[in-house]
């Protein structure tokens, strides 16, 4: 361990960025810059956390800064985008993104994503109904260029696919709350949207959902729509789509392909052709997967019937917080595999508003490192992990041949990527073992600074940094 | 919105007005015990007082009228205009800056901030200028009007925390000379004067010397340069929010472009929208910025 550095909230969630030799974490309402050599600060802009907000942001959840130049942009728990001097540490600009719409169920939890000379941002609060939506900023000014609302309006184009009440006494959800990623060979930002609103009732909001539980792919420059994938259509089981989706070149089924992957939290890998939307592979990463028995020819989930929410709850696997989350997932050029701590658990889903589930009994959940092959799916190897399978750790390889993970006891682990095998390992012991409610939720990164490479990561209230001696 | 603009305006000016009655009467019947406001040996400091700040203009003012017959101030049986002038302007030696009333002219503080008083050569409001040193677009809320001006003309007498100069010599011979934003037996986290950040330790560098002085330069005004240079700083009340919303129905899930009020780089909105661009929040700007710029 090299540096350790506090920040007064339990549950960091953030993934550091350095630039320069400045690593820039996160906490409520809290941006820090550090000596990335040592965990110095230089400057720490700060204030007060918002009484008047909901759901994760209220929770305090911030998941860090994206850098441009000399500005550094964060997201406030109550939807505002702040532009930061990445010198002085003081506010260059602040935009409010919910200006004019209901704002205790909108917030904001996840780092703003630079795009060319905008920043764009997304806003948390779909499980609370809000109308989901997406805009790019110039980052200079912070003058909005763009909003993509994820959900339409009652009686707009889309809105046949939320036949019932739901869009007009509430905004349907499809919230935009993990970062998406920018990729510039294509000019195109990536975005996952979240669930539906209510979550597990469809009662009034029959049809598909569009654009909830699905992947963007919108034109940099006006936010139009290029193509849209929608992995979970008529989501009953809160499974979003927002997990960042990962770019990547490389060598597929013979042909230089410019792929899109993601493991979706409704237990399917996908991997597209980002270029225009092409489904390549739709196949299971865990076997505890009920609802679907395979994605079919038209690219959409071949659903069992039967498995909807109920009042006196079903028993569907995935579970609810899926078989994977927002937690980051790897691919390695070396060995060509796809990293993803994949979630082994089913859950009872109940539908409100009448919660009587009955007694159901179901094995206990594991959490597992999977190396996947992108071509099939199939799992090269697996690290199964003793726990309680409710963590939330990232996944980082790097050129060393090796993958660092959140494993489910607590520890960072580290592991051979070409074989699973163990390497090294620390306890931090975020588990909740003890019922305590602290666990990973979190991803590590590695960075240079001063010619040597660090591995860092947010854990429970500190940033641990390691390196070789 | 007019007349609301008008009043402001006129309220503005009769405050303005009358704050340098303040001062005035404050030197011809106060000044003997208080000095110019930071007391001597017969009376005491009135200016960053926490006694004083946590007074209302009423009590300060009944203070005044009937002095403190116990401590030895006597009663000020002024008129009640020129009482109302001196409450205000000892407040404003107490209170954060941007609610104080202040004697210079704020626009032409700004044009000799960002032209030949060169202070924006190292610092920074609303984006605008250097960041080399502390950022100051909320000094208003920050200092009184009194610390302000001092920090002016004496800037080494409180050098804010990560400014102080240090020059190093590194492990090859050269030699650095930057602020020394945070610093421990150990380590050292330098900024030079150009904005980069050096970050040192160990036996990578050794602290050549320290600068007791701060590098601004001090007494760089005279007057009423310096009146107005103080009126600019003391409006700084921070980065306003953009609250421009999006239109919120006929978008759809579709992209849409925005128009909107044309918007400075200083973060601030221009007050004066075309037709095409007015919207909701710009018909709203100028009083904003009418307020902003007290």
């Amino acid at each position: 361990m090299k540096w350790v550095f506090p920040i007064n909230h339990f549950v960091l969630e953030l993934t550091p960025v350095v630039v320069d030799g400045v690593m820039y974490v996160t906490g409520p309402n809290q941006v820090f810059a550090l000596d990335a050599r040592e965990g110095r600060t230089i400057w720490h802009y700060q204030r007060p956390r918002s009484t008047d907000v909901r759901g994760d942001p209220a929770k305090g959840t911030n998941r860090g800064v994206a850098v441009l130049g000399d500005r550094v942009f964060a997201v406030t728990d109550n939807g505002r985008l702040l532009a930061i001097h990445r010198v002085t540490g003081e506010l260059v600009w602040e935009t409010d993104l919910t200006a004019g719409l209901d704002k205790n169920n909108y917030g904001n939890t996840s780092a703003p994503l630079v795009v060319n000379d905008t920043v764009v941002a997304g806003i948390s609060g779909g499980d609370l109904g809000v109308r989901g939506f997406l805009s790019a900023f110039k980052a200079d000014t912070g003058e909005q260029v763009w909003r993509f609302w994820t959900v339409p309006a009652p009686g707009e184009p889309l809105s046949e696919t939320w036949q019932g009440t739901v869009l007009a006494e509430f905004g349907g959800g499809g919230g935009t709350w993990m970062t998406g990623t920018y990729d510039p060979e294509t000019d195109t930002v990536f975005w996952g949207v979240g669930n539906p609103y209510p979550a597990m009732n469809g009662d009034e909001r029959r049809g598909d959902n569009l654009y909830s539980d699905s992947v963007l792919a919108l034109d940099s420059k006006t936010g139009a729509l290029k193509w849209y994938y929608q992995f979970t259509p008529h989501d009953l089981y809160d499974w979003d789509g927002g997990q960042t989706p990962m770019v990547l070149n490389a060598r597929y089924r013979g042909q230089d392909r410019k792929l899109l992957l993601q493991a979706n939290r409704n237990g399917f890998f996908y991997v597209f052709d980002r270029t225009n939307g092409e489904l390549l592979l739709g196949e299971e990463f865990v076997d505890k997967l009920t609802w679907a028995t395979g994605i079919g020819a038209d690219g959409r989930p071949i659903v069992v019937p039967g498995l909807e929410p109920a009042h006196d709850g079903t028993l569907v696997c995935p579970n609810v917080l899926g078989a994977a989350n927002w937690p980051s997932v790897s691919f390695s050029p070396e060995t060509q595999l796809f990293y993803v701590q994949a979630r082994e658990d089913c859950g009872v889903y109940v539908k409100p508003p009448r919660w009587n589930p009955k007694p159901i009994t179901k094995e206990p959940g594991q959490m597992f490192l999977r190396a996947l092959d992108i071509e099939t799916g199939e799992r090269k190897w697996e690290v199964p992990q003793i726990g309680t399978a409710d963590s939330w750790g990232g996944v980082l390889s790097t050129a060393g041949g090796i993958v660092f993970f959140g494993e489910d006891s607590g520890a960072l682990g580290a592991v051979d990527a070409a074989t699973g095998e163990d390497l090294w390992h620390i306890q931090t012991n975020a588990s909740t073992e003890l019922g305590d409610g602290h666990s990973w939720r979190s991803s590590p990164m590695t960075y240079m600074a001063g010619g040597k490479q660090y591995v860092a990561v947010s854990n429970g209230p500190n940033i641990l940094v390691f390196g070789l001696p | 919105m007019m007349p609301r603009i008008l009043l402001l305006s006129l309220l503005l000016g009769t405050s303005l007005a009358l704050a340098q009655d303040g001062r005035a009467i404050f030197a011809a019947q106060c000044q003997a015990c208080h000095g110019d406001g930071h007391g001597t040996e017969r009376g005491p400091n009135l200016a960053d007082n926490r006694r004083v700040r946590a007074q209302s203009r009423e009590q300060l003012l009944a203070v005044i009228r009937d002095g403190i017959p116990a401590s030895g101030m006597p009663a000020f049986n002024l008129p009640a205009g020129e009482l109302g002038a001196v409450a205000d302007f000892v407040r404003s030696l107490s209170a954060p800056a941007i609610d104080s009333v202040v004697t210079g002219d704020r626009a032409t503080g700004e044009q000799l901030f960002f032209g030949n008083a060169g202070c924006a050569n190292c610092h920074m409001v609303f984006g605008r200028g250097k960041a080399v040193g502390p950022d100051l677009s909320s000094l208003g809320r920050q200092l009184t009007v009194d610390a302000i001006r001092q920090a002016i003309l004496n800037p080494s007498a409180n050098i804010k925390k990560g400014y102080e100069a240090v020059t190093v010599q590194l492990a090859n011979g050269d030699t650095l000379r930057g602020f020394a934003r945070n610093e421990s037996r150990y380590n050292i986290q330098l900024q030079d004067f150009a904005g980069g950040f050096h970050f040192l330790s160990g036996d990578e560098y050794e602290v050549a010397s320290r600068e007791p002085r701060s590098l601004m330069p001090e007494g760089k005004c005279t007057g009423t340069d310096c009146d107005n240079l103080v009126a600019y700083l003391s409006s700084l009340g921070g980065v306003d929010v953009d609250t421009d919303p999006f239109p919120f129905e006929s978008v759809g899930a579709r992209h849409s472009k925005m128009s909107r009020a044309p918007r400075a780089a200083t973060g601030q909105l221009i007050t004066a929208p075309s037709a095409a661009t007015v919207t909701a929040s710009s018909t709203k700007s100028p009083l904003l910025t009418s307020i902003h710029w007290r």
